[in-house]
């Protein structure tokens, strides 16, 4: 008779199977990227620089004074810093329930092993894996920092407390409705200003980690009732296998399987549409556009940061930009239309591109008042009443932009493909007249010209609508 | 008989592998090809091909002499309705929004679109289920919800990935009947199939995939078996 593997050999063959896989996939991508030669001089290289930076030359050392003020806020912020951490889970929690139960972990509860057990190594497990990365990360910047070790340890002891600490309490806030989570959380960050504002940190923050304590105690018991596996599963399955490197060279992304969303018991969502393409598209966009939230957030927020940021450096830097700022965004939301077609049903349908294209307008708009935010501000300190025509230059060359490259990606909808749109080039040269405005304002009249031209094209293209 | 579907030196590659290899027929209308042959032999891959879902690496397809895959893909679209092997159900739409969808992108009159959907979901036993969403569905019923989807437009080409997978019996017998309706109206039908003897009184002509090559086809009542793998 066969010996039945225990709980935990199970879990450890799916664990080290999932790593075997993974390192497979990695390998994979690395011999798809590099040859032996190649890979051979790129360690030469590597090596040779960091020999060069930390071991040679006194590198860090020019850092040393940084390092000390570092030091010095380490030392005083403690206590703020001891109430931040865990609103990071808190934070969390809107989308990851902390412990990785992927649908290979949920099924050996389907098996003669018991989930809770289960789970339990899988958090025992992250306990150990995030302690041995604290050392090592501990450990090198001992290395190489002057800072004391004994505050970074204590700080990473810190860490890895509360990331213990804080778990049974994600996991729970992460079953839990989304308003529960937003009040924690909104409280969490109101204690945490007052607090500052008042210098009682500390006495917040002892309170906070009472607060966690006792909440593990109450919850110790009820920590398997009314889970949402399939939840669970679901965003873990997602956490563990998408690989963005390996997505970026294969271009195959892998899509989170979303069979959950918080408006999916709304009544209203169920009714049968109102038979147009406004109402089913506006749905399909909203679909698209939460599926790919993460990126969205990424790329407006990265692009808003950097107009922010880069004013500090240099005003032509500001203005370089803001050009490229256009253009990176207007190429973003082109390639969030193509890819709608791309994904589920759509692209199985016959595709009524310009109608598509249409009830999408708004949201492309919508995504830009974030990054025009910055823009404006700045407009008015560089150029104050030339900032009119500035932000009329910046709104019109936007359109120019948003226009070109969503007639190309029309074009690859439609297999045209077109290599070379001479529309495009245009648009995208049409960006440097922004950088110009930095040595001559008046540059920026130019868009009452190019305004004209919208207009212009707009007449055509209704009227060719109209004749058609 | 007119040619409504030409395939012509079709090749499908991943790098060096061959998935599709010079993959050429043509369909009359309202006719119904059966493509056959073991898992793995290519018969997927061709439909997406069709579908324009895989991209192709060389070759041409054609629907009713003008739409052409490569100048006309939008067009070329239209001419067409899918069911895949495996629902493609969004998790966000209703079985009722699912049709909409269709009705939609086919631009179908709201009022044929209703009249159709009420024959079809009466047929399939789908009373009630219209306000669900997939999830809340069995797989049968998914199944039955994506085979209405395809069937409520009329489009001169259906393609139809393993047609009466999770079926019921009575599902099976109903949607036979829809197909040879269409059939009789013109439309033709291409069907990848496991279930050679199913299909034999609806099909009049099939398609035998090996390694993604066609090594043979003909007409049904000259089909005799697949051989298997290890008898080759």
């Amino acid at each position: 008779m066969m010996n039945q593997l225990s709980s935990w050999q199970s879990y450890w063959l799916i664990r080290s199977n999932r790593f075997r896989k993974k390192r497979a996939i990695k390998k994979q991508l690395v011999m798809l990227s590099l040859d032996k030669t190649t890979a051979f001089y790129s360690l030469i290289v590597g090596g040779y620089v960091f020999a060069s930076i930390f071991i040679f030359n006194d590198f860090m050392q020019q850092f040393d004074d940084y390092f000390l003020i570092i030091e010095q806020q380490m030392g005083e912020r403690f206590w703020l810093i001891l109430t931040l951490v865990p609103i990071r889970y808190v934070f969390q929690s809107f989308r990851n329930p902390g412990v990785l139960i992927t649908s290979s972990e949920y099924q050996l509860g389907v098996l003669p092993h018991s989930i809770k057990k289960i789970a339990y190594y899988v958090a025992i497990e992250k306990w150990i894996m995030q302690l041995v990365r604290y050392v090592i990360i501990g450990t090198f910047i001992i290395l190489i920092t002057p800072i004391d070790a004994f505050l970074i340890w204590i700080y990473f002891l810190l860490f890895w407390t509360i990331e213990v600490l804080m778990t049974i309490p994600q996991w729970k806030l992460f079953q839990a409705h989304f308003m529960v989570k937003l009040v924690i959380f909104l409280s969490l960050l109101l204690v945490d200003i007052v607090g500052t504002i008042i210098h009682q940190s500390k006495l917040i923050s002892i309170a906070i980690l009472l607060t966690v304590l006792v909440s593990n105690f109450l919850l110790r018991k009820k920590l398997f009732s009314q889970i949402h596996w399939g939840r669970v599963t679901e965003v873990n399955n997602y956490l563990v296998w998408n690989m963005p490197l390996i997505s970026r060279a294969t271009k195959i992304k892998f899509r989170r399987e979303r069979k959950y969303n918080i408006f999916q018991n709304m009544a209203s969502r169920k009714r049968p549409f109102a038979y147009t393409n406004i109402a089913i598209h506006k749905r399909l966009w909203l679909q698209h556009f939460r599926e790919n939230i993460e990126f969205i957030i990424q790329v407006i927020g990265g692009l808003f940061l950097a107009i922010v940021i880069l004013p500090f450096v240099k005003d032509l830097i500001a203005l370089f930009g803001i050009a490229i700022s256009i253009h990176v965004y207007t190429l973003f939301a082109a390639s969030m239309f193509r890819d709608r077609f791309h994904s589920g049903i759509v692209q199985v349908l016959p595709w009524d591109v310009k109608s598509f294209r249409n009830t999408m307008k708004h949201w492309s708009v919508l995504g830009f008042i974030p990054i025009m935010i910055p823009i404006i501000i700045y407009a008015i300190i560089q150029f104050s009443w030339w900032s009119i025509s500035f932000l009329l230059l910046i709104i019109t060359l936007f359109i120019m932009n948003l226009t070109a490259k969503m007639d190309n990606a029309e074009a690859l909808l439609d297999k045209k493909i077109t290599d070379f749109s001479l529309k495009g080039v245009v648009a995208f040269l049409s960006l440097f007249l922004i950088v110009l405005c930095e040595f001559q304002p008046y540059i920026s009249l130019v868009s009452i010209l190019l305004l004209a031209y919208i207009v212009f094209q707009n007449y055509n293209s209704k009227r060719k609508k109209h004749v058609g | 008989m007119n040619n409504l579907l030409i395939v012509k030196n079709l090749e499908v590659a991943i790098k060096e592998n061959k998935l599709l290899d010079n993959i050429s027929f043509t369909l009359s209308e309202g006719s119904v090809v059966a493509l056959v042959g073991h898992n793995g032999a290519g018969k997927s891959t061709l439909m997406k091909t069709i579908m324009g879902i895989q991209e192709k690496n060389d070759g041409e397809i054609i629907i009713d002499e003008k739409y052409n895959q490569d100048t006309n893909y939008l067009d070329y679209k239209k001419k067409i309705a899918f069911i895949p092997e495996e629902p493609l159900l969004m998790s966000e739409l209703t079985a009722m929004q699912h049709f909409q969808l269709y009705g939609k992108s086919y631009q179908m009159e709201e009022d044929e679109l209703k009249r159709r959907i009420e024959r079809y979901v009466e047929g399939f036993e789908l009373q009630g289920k219209l306000n669900e969403y997939p999830e809340s569905l069995s797989k049968g019923m998914r199944q039955k919800v994506q085979t209405i989807c395809a069937m409520l437009p009329d489009v001169p080409l259906l393609l139809i990935d393993e047609p009466f997978m999770g079926l019921d019996i009575y599902a099976v017998d109903y949607f036979e009947e829809i197909l040879r309706e269409k059939v009789a109206c013109g439309t033709s039908i291409l069907l990848t199939t496991h279930q050679i003897k199913r299909v034999k009184d609806l099909a009049d002509h099939f398609i035998l995939l090996q390694e993604g090559e066609i090594i043979h086809k003909g007409k049904i009542a000259e089909f005799e078996t697949i051989k298997r793998r290890r008898e080759e």
